[in-house]
């Protein structure tokens, strides 16, 4: 399976800005706080979403999927014991993330 | 203590140069600004401004959140003659933009929250970052000679949309109202003031003022919510806070829901009536459980803002806080009246201040003069006009009486409806708006009074459905400010208003209709409930459309909120109530009267992180440290024996640090405590788990007195965890804590937790790796007793340092190696 997620940048950052770091901490986890870079929590945003689809699970338990760069820089992301290559690219105003289920 | 101007004012701090002055917190670090630094930084923050170009005259905005550096900025502006703008924190893009157009400022100065784009008009820049931005101007009073007249501030009054006014207030306005506040109440220098209301209010502003005056204390919140507060409270000590009786009436219901949810809800209202015939050191004894709640020092709350209650008053002051109250507006910077600590009154606005005097005019209107009212507002003319009476005296608009000098506010001259925060509704800017729906035929906005104050009535001439005109009201909403939103509205029962001799409508009929209660059957209250609930409130915000109609039975996914405006919602939710909720129990088919009840079942969130004090007391260290040097060493020793490596160059180390080690026996803390040399270990607090603590009685006393042991989260939230290291830290401690959160049952080292990364980034302190080799199976897992003896040795490693900017993950792996390869 794969699964596609298209995130708004400006609206991302809105969120963030009323959800504070309470949202920050549930959607990423508690280190996630000190992080600052929005344009990159949307691409992870996104990418978590792209996972979900791909792993035809619920969008919930939001801080499941561990997502890692290898070597070279590209992103990978596990959940529930499954690897998923996952892709990004951006806009200034918007992400999209692609993530394929590696195996079963 | 005579100021002419703030340059004067600036200068007096230092009669108190150590005192602390601002608190905040940002994260996990406080920062803290004595009243010496707050005035060096004041001076810095003025050249800066003059650099910048800023002169005599010039405005200067700010649009923030409070800060340390709200409160440098303000007087930084004020020492080289300059205006501040202040705007609320939570204003639009577009109002802020209208207010700058108004006032054409030099720079403004904004929150994180808001994107400004000032073109070449003016300079903007987070006020976060003021400390970077002066941290190169000269420490020393900038030669500018400030006169008592000049201009020192504006601030917009909260009225009306349409036309908003900018009150100037000068340099000698502010002065005086602070002498005369001082005059009245005498504050303390160990006044510890939490600071709740936005410093863009003259009320937050000449207070925080005042309490600086006099070499006290004020607290800032990172976000002022119902727990912060409470939570605030307790860490900070805090004996004062200046609050709005909306506040109070809300902290009251929550202790009285306490009560009642612990059975004792009737033993309460026992206890009131007594203790109101008792001293105040009884009845604070006597509410021992609330004080405990609120912190325990909680003495003084100086309300203003909006009448308050008398029952909420008394109920208060019954539990042993004693409530000033005080009566003024920003016209006037802005105290006119108010309560003494000694000579009070509840169900009065107190005396005119000692240099103020009050008179009442004709209609009853309270008229007042003296050097704390304003001359005129911002560019207008014709407002500043009406404002005075022709000899002079400043018109407040407000119905009084005056009886052997003690003011009784009475209500208004002009109709307008007064939210418990204090922020006023004119009724012709919402109706303006609504008379743009056709439906509506006639609207007539009045105050619905409740215990808390008012809220936004619209009783309407309509035609057409309930359902429509819902629309059209939440149509309505989305083109008015927050604050004005209708809340509610009805029908009238005729077909059109009651009329005055003009044919204007009789809003006082309207309103006496609308208060009537019961007597008069409602048209359908509707579905429509805005405002004060704070479920509809969160779900707007999210979908940024304040006008959205949100019915109990909508699902969130029909609703527009998807996964992340979801958890947005969640996550406001869970702090403006104070509870848990856990987001895989919310999907999108969750419905909004769904997700209200997970709130209301949601656990309160504990405070269960609140360590306690005593730990710290001198005399338990005293005899906490003894105990462990002599008996506790000696026990130790019975089983292990110890070889220390390394470290050498700890001996002249002062800390604050955090020393880490590897967990691989319950025997481990007290080993590595004793390896350590004797300056680190006379204050070295030990992060031990939370369930040991709360489950192992005995342990937790042996932890805590001889330890200074103190709770830890092992499982989420860790975030009050990690902010409590910070604060010992803060205070000086070092701190011996264990990254890998729990014992390794294999010996080998297990990942460490991200956790001690953040903390070693954000506090900005050396961190010592320390490891024992040879311990492990000394006292296994859930072993009572040792099962055998063990030659030890602890390694201690180097200090190594972090920098702000490192990524915290990288951070706790090159922490895990060091541990590692020790």
């Amino acid at each position: 399976m794969i699964g596609i997620d298209l995130v708004s940048i400006p609206e991302f950052r809105r969120q963030l800005e009323i959800g504070g770091a309470n949202l920050v901490k549930r959607a990423f986890g508690e280190a996630a706080v000190q992080h600052r870079d929005v344009d990159q929590l949307a691409g992870m945003w996104a990418a978590k979403e792209a996972v979900y689809k791909a792993a035809e699970a619920p969008s919930q338990s939001l801080t499941n999927v561990m997502i890692t760069l290898d070597a070279s820089g590209s992103p990978h992301a596990s959940f529930e014991g499954q690897r998923f290559a996952v892709s990004l690219s951006r806009t200034a105003e918007y992400v999209v993330a692609l993530a394929m289920r590696l195996e079963k | 203590m005579n100021q002419r101007t703030f340059s004067d004012y600036v200068a007096d701090l230092d009669q108190f140069a150590g005192n602390l002055a601002l608190t905040s917190r940002s994260f996990l670090k406080i920062e803290r600004v004595t009243h010496h630094e707050l005035r060096l930084r004041s001076y810095q923050t003025a050249h800066y401004l003059i650099a910048s170009g800023v002169q005599r005259g010039d405005r200067v905005m700010v649009v923030a959140t409070n800060s340390p550096e709200w409160v440098e900025l303000l007087l930084g502006t004020l020492l080289i003659g300059g205006v501040l703008v202040p705007v609320d924190a939570s204003s639009s893009a577009e109002v802020t933009m209208r207010f700058a157009r108004e006032t054409s400022p030099k720079i403004v100065f904004a929150g994180r929250n808001l994107h400004l784009d000032g073109g070449s008009d003016f300079a903007t820049h987070f006020l976060d970052e003021l400390g970077a931005l002066v941290a190169d101007s000269p420490r020393s009073a900038p030669a500018v000679a400030v006169e008592p007249e000049w201009p020192a501030v504006i601030v917009f009054t909260s009225g009306t949309t349409a036309d908003p006014k900018g009150v100037v207030l000068t340099q000698e306005n502010i002065l005086a109202n602070i002498a005369g506040i001082l005059a009245r109440i005498d504050v303390g220098q160990d006044w510890r003031l939490l600071s709740v209301l936005p410093l863009s209010h003259m009320y937050e502003m000449s207070g925080s003022l005042s309490v600086l005056a006099r070499g006290a204390s004020i607290f800032y919140m990172p976000r002022v919510t119902p727990q912060a507060i409470v939570q605030s409270l307790g860490d900070y000590q805090i004996n004062v806070m200046l609050a709005i009786p909306q506040l109070l009436s809300l902290m009251l219901e929550r202790i009285q829901q306490t009560a009642q949810e612990r059975g004792q809800a009737k033993l309460f209202q026992t206890t009131l009536r007594i203790a109101g015939h008792l001293p105040f050191a009884l009845r604070r004894i006597l509410f021992h459980s609330v004080h405990s709640q609120l912190g325990g020092c909680l003495r003084i709350v100086v309300t203003g803002g909006a009448p308050i209650p008398i029952d909420v008053a008394t109920t208060w002051e019954r539990m042993g806080v004693l409530m000033v109250q005080g009566y003024g507006l920003t016209e006037t910077s802005p105290i006119l009246s108010g309560n003494g600590l000694s000579e009070r009154r509840l169900d009065s606005a107190g005396r005119a201040l000692d240099n103020v005097q009050l008179r009442i005019g004709e209609d009853g209107e309270i008229q007042a003069e003296g050097p704390s009212v304003f001359h005129g507002y911002w560019h207008d003319e014709s407002a500043t006009r009406a404002a005075f009476t022709e000899d002079g005296w400043f018109r407040t608009g407000d119905v009084g009486r005056l009886e052997d000098g003690w003011l009784f506010i009475q209500g208004r001259l002009k109709f307008a409806v007064v939210r418990s925060s204090g922020l006023k509704v004119f009724p012709e800017d919402v109706e303006v708006v609504a008379e743009k729906e056709p439906l509506i035929r006639e609207i007539c906005i009045v105050g619905l009074k409740d215990q808390k104050g008012e809220s936004v009535l619209a009783v309407l001439v309509a035609d057409g459905p309930d359902q429509v005109v819902n629309d059209a009201i939440a149509r309505i909403n989305a083109q008015l400010e927050p604050f004005q939103h209708i809340d509610g509205w009805r029908r009238w029962p005729e077909s059109d208003f009651p009329r005055t001799r003009l044919l204007k409508i009789d809003r006082r009929q309207v309103e006496e209709w609308a208060n009537a209660g019961e007597a008069v059957a409602p048209a359908k209250p509707g579905r429509f409930e805005a405002g004060e609930d704070p479920l509809v409130h969160v779900i707007r915000l999210s979908l940024d459309d304040p006008g959205a109609v949100i019915n109990d039975s909508d699902r969130l996914a029909d609703l527009g909120l998807d996964s992340l405006r979801r958890l947005t919602a969640i996550s406001m939710l869970e702090e403006q109530l104070g509870v848990s909720i856990s987001d895989d129990a919310v999907t999108p088919e969750t419905t909004v009267e769904e997700l209200r009840q997970l709130a209301g079942e949601g656990s309160p969130v504990e405070a269960s992180v609140r360590a306690p004090h005593w730990p710290y007391w001198r005399w338990v260290r005293f005899v906490g440290n003894g105990l462990r040097e002599t008996v506790l060493r000696g026990i130790v020793r019975i089983w292990v024996r110890t070889s220390v490596e390394g470290g050498e160059g700890l001996a002249d180390f002062k800390g604050p640090a955090l020393f880490i080690f590897n967990h691989s026996d319950d025997f481990d803390g007290p080993v590595v405590y004793h390896a350590l040399p004797r300056t680190i270990r006379t204050r070295l607090a030990v992060a031990t788990a939370d369930d040991v603590l709360r489950d192992h009685k005995m342990l937790a006393l042996l932890a805590r007195v001889c330890f200074a042991g103190f709770s830890f989260a092992r499982s989420e939230p860790y975030l009050p965890s990690l902010e409590y290291v910070g604060e010992m830290v803060d205070r000086g401690w070092n701190v011996l804590i264990s990254p890998e959160g729990r014992l390794s049952t294999t010996g080998r080292l297990q990942p460490f937790k991200s956790g001690i990364g953040l903390l070693a980034v954000s506090l900005g302190v050396p961190v010592i790796p320390v490891k024992t080799i040879g311990l492990a199976g000394t006292v296994p897992l859930h072993a009572k007793w040792p099962k055998r003896r063990s030659r030890v040795t602890v390694r201690i490693g180097q200090p190594m340092y972090f920098g702000p900017q490192m990524n915290y993950a990288d951070v706790t792996e090159a922490l895990y190696r060091a541990v590692e390869d020790l």
